[in-house]
């Protein structure tokens, strides 16, 4: 051995002297060590609590899981679309034709009568007969064109007369001021 | 599925494992130069070796393999953090020649030995840590570092040298140098 060899060695042994002084907390390292140990225990399998079918395969497993997901995105999706649909639905049923309805509908008390609804003022006037005469003789007719009144005949007199008339312009109310609207109904 | 051999390695990794723990916090703590962060780094490298028994070899080599651990662990620190170790004993460079440890006492030659090791380049103070200290080969020590092992005998070499110009009396210097000159 060289004497640079022996310095070399002399000086190394003081490095490995002070590095042996080093030394961690005691605290720390049985903190670290309890971890350690608690790391290394074999895990047992936790009992599973799932609605998942136990696929052993963990692909299949997330690919359920994402059906499932995707399956409740188009549920949600579906009742927000169909929320809108409920809260525009006045719109939407101004905009479906109804000319049927309207046309079969009973006018109510008050509602106006074009030449072209006569079918039906007819069959409102042949129910009119129906009724008692003291009732009829208490309604009215109301003759109107262009808005404008020009005739207040009772419902009698014009059950006489039997309106008829070709122009589109008439318009004709059934004015029944103490008289219910179940009086205008069809008969049966 | 486990085989009955790799399930007695890391058996025998996880019982060598606390054995391991001062070593590792010691060569931590020799590169960061401070406690919380030298545990930080013994912790993780602890931990990362506990979930990654299974996939050493040889349980032999677990000195070396938890070395080169807290090695990365460091070297990932300095990255984050964009800075190197800082020197434990703060010496003055300006204070690279220290008293000859001729005249002194030992533990004022202990901390003299200190004082210049902390002096040397990063790559060479590790070395020579570990060929010193840890009593490494210079194949342990290549691993460790994953360097060529030419590089560890070029770094210990030029770490030994600076420590003997720091360290020895101006005449054994001169008469070393001179020496070697003539040859």
């Amino acid at each position: 051995m060289t004497p640079e060899d022996q310095w070399n060695e002399r000086i190394e042994g003081r490095l490995r002297q002070a590095h042996e002084q080093i030394h961690f907390r005691q605290e720390w390292a049985e903190k670290l060590l309890h971890e350690l140990n608690h790391c290394a225990k074999p895990q047992h399998p936790k009992p599973q609590i799932s609605l998942l079918p136990n696929v052993q395969n963990t692909g299949v497993h997330w690919r359920i899981a994402l059906t499932l997901v995707a399956a409740m995105l188009v549920v949600v999706g579906s009742g927000i679309w169909l929320v809108r649909l409920d809260s525009n639905s006045d719109s939407l049923a101004f905009e479906l034709p109804h000319s049927n309805d309207a046309t079969d509908s009973e006018p109510g008390v008050g509602e106006p009568y074009s030449k072209q609804k006569s079918r039906t003022t007819e069959s409102r006037l042949a129910a009119m007969q129906t009724v008692s005469p003291s009732v009829a003789q208490q309604a009215a007719v109301s003759v109107n064109r262009r808005g404008e009144t020009i005739a207040v005949k009772p419902a009698a007199d014009y059950l006489a007369a039997r309106l008829s008339t070709d122009d589109p312009e008439f318009e004709i109310y059934v004015v029944l001021p103490t008289v219910k609207t179940d009086l205008l109904t069809e008969p049966h | 599925m486990h085989s009955l051999a790799t399930l007695r390695k890391a058996h025998e990794v996880h019982d060598q494992l606390p054995d391991q723990l001062l070593r590792v916090y010691r060569f931590a703590m020799h590169l960061c130069r401070d406690q919380h962060l030298a545990e930080d780094l013994a912790q993780e490298a602890m931990f990362r070796a506990m979930r990654q028994r299974d996939s050493l070899h040889e349980p032999r080599a677990l000195q070396v393999w938890l070395l080169r651990i807290v090695e990365n662990l460091w070297r990932d620190w300095c990255r984050c953090h964009g800075k190197r170790g800082v020197s434990m004993l703060q010496c003055d460079p300006a204070d690279a020649q220290l008293e000859p440890v001729e005249q002194l006492s030992l533990s004022d030659e202990v901390e003299r030995a200190v004082a210049a090791m902390n002096q040397l380049p990063e790559r060479q103070r590790v070395v020579l840590h570990l060929i010193a200290c840890e009593e490494l080969s210079i194949a342990e020590t290549s691993e460790v570092l994953q360097i060529t092992r030419q590089a560890v005998r070029s770094s210990l070499s030029l770490a030994r040298a600076q420590m003997r110009r720091m360290l020895m009396p101006p005449a054994a210097t001169n008469t070393e140098y001179s020496s070697g000159q003539e040859q």
